[in-house]
């Protein structure tokens, strides 16, 4: 049975929703009308082969592109009616990043990498590094701590920026690809350290992959293809 | 304070700690401090001049008015084309104050030197020889103009006392001598010619390693960072490249300072202590330059919108509009066309209003020829299709890169500016340095008052090559200028053909004498003769005046030798007349006193673009090499999918040349153009040899820039790059 994307299979509140999206870049179009519904605390993998606009639809959901049509709403407010200011907010807050490549910041320590969202909020240095070494901790990366991103493996790092994406406790974690640039076993333990942070802290994850052993760490998947949504059948 | 953390954020991200941002921050700083380094000096010129017109001012004669302490007289000798200039002196009373930096003054037969000149008369005995005095002492800093001045203070003989004036002391009260407006006002114009440059190699430098600056600032706007905050983050990391560089600069600046006291160019020289910044100018540089850079990094932000995502910036440069650039160098064309419709060249050269609106003109030239030379290699880049891979690979990249247009926009603002002056300091100093009765075998010598004659003619009859020796005398009688000399000396000096002794000429329409009016000279009654009018280069009622008793008994002011052409031979003229009295000229020293001003100003501009292109050399570099960086990745694929290092060696000479060229194209015919507008008409040379060092001082620049990147292009082409990448 193929269900509709934008509705939970148990009806509840959905914490993230998008309707009907539709982007194009130039003459190119990466959604037509894809939809997404997630709930508080559950892992939702999005799949598709590549340039099936599987990451447009993340990027949607996280506010940082606003569709061209169609609404993506975050605890009932809309996301595109926000200012730079709020969606910024919203990503510092309750948004957790975790991208294949580039997201740590080269210059600093793994431990200032961790602190820094809590630290463009108002939290304190000492609180902010106190909090990102319990996460480093907990990713079991604290011996990376004072390292910068280019000294560490490709597993270390995903894992840094896995402590990076929690560490503000956030309601949603996106994973674009996380485990794309790791060996199979390295992309094993991120991926159980990732999912089993967030069922700890009740975030959602919204994981963008196109391999299926990371995709069955999920609760539910979508499947995106030409710029559509379409949920699977729960695997039993 | 929120503000202040995210500050505090870009400090930390600029101080990273890594390798590469070491390395970046070095360069940043390196920049800036040396730009820093020449905007301090600048700042020093002002000060500096000031500090020796002080000096100079202090050691002028304080002519007596009443009370003398002092009988002195200015006395030169000329050797091998060098000046060595000094006071002969005697105190008339017992206080009579000693010249500053010398302790007591020097009696007959005595002589206190500067230590320049000290030490050319310990190597050179013909020095020595013009100084027959014993050396009793050497004067101290604060009796120098500057460190290498060639003075000396002398006791006074005994023979030139009736000669020599009284002073009360030293120390005139009297303003320093000013230019002319024209070269004040071309003096603003060089260094706001030189500072643009100056300026855009500083913001190049803060601008360095933008790239990696963009995909960091991505980074943390990933996580949260607004654009607010990505502002105070991007200023906090280019405020301390620039804080940096400013210490840098300073420290550079009080480093090299000492060395002021072993570089003179042309006469040009201060002491160390001299420099030191004007304190205005000073606390605009500290301010200034990072505010600069801050602002330049902001304006950046604004056209680059980091996202999330990494750059949203266009992938190529946006195109250029041309209007406003020509109209820059249009509207400076009529600004210096009407100026020269107002008033010819020289009213331009005294008037302080024409030179005003010489000088707005050749500004907005200037300005104009800067702004063209990006929107051209622009042009370029979009239009030409070469065949070669590696013009094509360059001609690309130049589709995307700002910063070696800038850098070279300044070069050739530079460059436009000096070919400018330099024709225009040419055109000044033809018309100075060739009086048109100075013939080449013509030696004029300017006598000192009441000097005994007849012990110079008979010294001077005993230097080989002499010829002929006039005497001219002149006499202001009821404000009747009266000059009397031989016919010879009358024929070439006015032209006139049929003079007889005894005939007299007017050269002076604005006092017409009565024949027959009686003038009292030397204390004599003479009559005026008749006369006709005349024109030349005498002055007054000129008379032949022979025998005539009254006129002979007036001391001679002039003596007209007529000898070898050679230099040489002045110099044997004036070592024969100094022996009987140090105190005669050769009017040429005068007016190579004049020319060296002009000599002076031009090599203040060839100085001045010499440092500004080294600024630029490295500038380049610097900008060439951070690309290479940046692109190592594309560079590494290209490499990979086997195009040949040669070529991407050759790519990166061609991404500097194509740009050089262009404006090496731009600015001679601009910057020669601006010149033939204000030079007077038939006075308009162009100096080939300049031109053609111009181009190839760009060559090497561009080979020298080429050459830079090797090391940067080698690394960045090992396949391990790939990998890593």
């Amino acid at each position: 049975m193929s269900g509709d994307p934008t509705t939970g299979a148990d009806g509840a509140r959905a914490l993230l929703e998008a309707v009907d999206l539709h982007k194009s870049f130039g003459p190119t179009p990466a959604l037509d009308g894809a939809g997404l519904r997630v709930r508080a605390g559950e892992v939702v993998a999005v799949m598709g082969p590549s340039g099936s606009g599987k990451s447009t639809l993340l990027h949607c959901l996280a506010g940082i592109l606003t569709p061209d049509r169609g609404t993506v709403r975050y605890r009932d407010v809309e996301l595109s009616a926000m200012g730079d200011g709020a969606r910024s907010e919203l990503r510092r807050t309750d948004f957790g990043f975790v991208f294949q490549f580039g997201q740590l910041v080269p210059e600093l320590s793994c431990l200032e990498n961790v602190a820094l969202p809590l630290r463009l909020g108002s939290v304190k240095r000492k609180e902010a590094e106190s909090r990102a070494r319990e996460w480093l901790e907990r990713l079991e990366v604290a011996d990376v701590a004072d390292k910068r991103p280019g000294e560490t493996s490709g597993g270390q790092g995903q894992r840094v920026a896995v402590a990076r994406a929690l560490v503000t406790g956030p309601r949603v974690v996106f994973a674009d690809e996380p485990t794309g640039a790791l060996d199979s076993l390295n992309g094993e333990r991120v991926m159980q350290l990732l999912v089993t942070a967030a069922k700890e802290t009740n975030a959602a994850v919204v994981l963008v992959t196109h391999e299926a052993r990371v995709a069955a760490y999920s609760d539910r998947e979508v499947v995106v293809r030409d710029g559509r949504s379409r949920e699977m059948e729960p695997v039993t | 304070m929120r503000w202040a953390a995210d500050l505090v954020l870009g400090i930390r991200l600029a101080v990273g700690g890594s390798r590469t941002s070491w390395a970046r921050l070095a360069l940043t700083a390196a920049g800036v401090g040396l730009g820093v380094t020449v905007l301090l000096l600048a700042a020093s010129i002002g000060p500096a001049r000031e500090a020796k017109s002080h000096r100079v001012q202090a050691a002028s004669l304080d002519p007596a008015t009443a009370n003398p302490k002092l009988k002195a007289r200015h006395v030169s000798v000329s050797w091998q084309g060098r000046l060595i200039t000094g006071v002969e002196l005697a105190a008339t009373a017992p206080d009579a104050p000693a010249p500053p930096g010398v302790g007591r003054i020097p009696g007959p037969g005595e002589l206190v030197v500067s230590p320049e000149l000290l030490d050319l008369m310990r190597t050179d005995e013909s020095v020595r020889a013009r100084f027959p005095e014993s050396v009793i002492g050497v004067i101290a800093d604060a009796g120098l103009p500057r460190p290498k001045s060639l003075i000396f203070y002398a006791g006074l003989p005994d023979a030139h006392h009736d000669g020599a004036q009284p002073a009360a002391g030293f120390g005139s009260d009297q303003p320093p001598a000013t230019l002319l407006p024209i070269y004040r006002l071309l003096m603003v114009a060089a260094i706001s010619a030189l500072l643009v440059p100056l300026g855009i190699f500083v913001l190049v430098a803060t601008r360095l390693g933008a790239t990696g600056r963009g995909q960091r600032l991505a980074a943390i706007r990933l996580v949260g960072a607004s654009r607010t905050q990505l502002r105070w983050i991007a200023s906090g990391e280019t405020l301390t490249g620039a804080v940096l560089g400013l210490f840098v600069g300073v420290a550079l600046f009080f480093a090299a300072r000492p060395l002021a006291r072993f570089i003179e160019v042309e006469g040009v020289g201060f002491f160390p202590t001299d420099l030191l910044p004007d304190p205005l100018l000073g606390a605009v540089i500290a301010v200034g330059v990072p505010v600069v850079a801050v602002v330049s990094a902001l304006l950046a932000l604004r056209t680059e919108d980091v996202g999330p995502l990494g750059l949203s910036r266009a992938v190529e440069l946006p195109r250029h509009r041309a209007w406003w650039r020509f109209a820059l160098i249009g509207a400076g064309a009529a600004a210096i066309l009407a100026t020269s419709a107002v008033g010819g060249y020289w009213e331009v050269m005294s008037d302080a209003r024409p030179a005003i609106g010489l000088g707005v003109g050749i500004a907005l030239v200037l300005a104009g020829t800067g702004a063209v030379l990006p929107w051209l290699v622009g042009q370029v880049a979009h239009r030409v299709e070469p065949d070669g891979i590696a013009p094509l690979l360059a001609l690309r990249t130049l589709r995307f890169d700002s910063g070696t247009p800038r850098v070279l926009s300044g070069v050739v603002v530079v460059l436009t500016g000096s070919l400018t002056l330099q024709v225009l300091l040419g055109v000044a100093a033809q018309f100075t340095a060739a009086p048109p009765s100075d013939a080449p075998d013509r030696w004029v010598l300017n006598l000192p008052p009441r000097t005994p004659v007849r012990p110079l003619e008979e010294a001077i009859a005993l230097v080989g090559g002499v010829r002929q020796v006039s005497e001219v005398r002149v006499h202001v009688a009821d404000r009747v200028v009266v000059t009397s000399t031989d016919c010879v000396e009358i024929a070439e000096r006015l032209g006139v053909h049929d003079c007889v002794t005894g005939a007299a000429y007017l050269v002076d329409p604005t006092a017409k004498p009565e024949p027959g009016t009686k003038l009292r000279i030397n204390g004599q009654d003479w009559v005026v003769p008749r006369y006709r009018e005349a024109t030349g280069d005498l002055w007054g009622l000129v008379v032949a005046g022979g025998a005539d008793p009254v006129l002979a008994s007036l001391p001679p002011t002039e003596l007209v030798v007529r000898g070898d052409p050679d230099s040489s031979f002045g110099d044997r003229l004036l070592a024969a007349t100094g022996r009987a009295d140090r105190g005669v000229t050769l009017r040429r020293q005068v007016e190579a006193g004049q020319v060296e001003l002009f000599t002076s100003l031009r090599s203040g501009v060839i100085g001045g673009s010499v440092l500004l292109t080294l600024l630029a050399v490295i500038g380049l570099a610097a900008a060439a090499v951070d690309q290479v960086f940046e692109r190592r990745r594309p560079t590494a694929v290209l490499a990979a999918n086997g195009v040949p290092p040669r070529v991407l060696a050759v790519s990166a000479l061609w991404q500097s040349a194509i740009p050089a060229a262009l404006g090496i194209a731009l600015a001679i015919p601009v910057g020669l153009g601006t010149a033939w507008l204000v030079a007077p008409a038939g006075r308009f040379r162009v100096d080939w040899t300049e031109i053609a060092t111009t181009v190839a001082a760009a060559a090497v620049v561009v080979l020298v820039v080429s050459l830079c990147t090797l090391p940067a292009l080698r690394s960045a082409i090992r396949p391990a790059v790939l990998r890593t990448e």
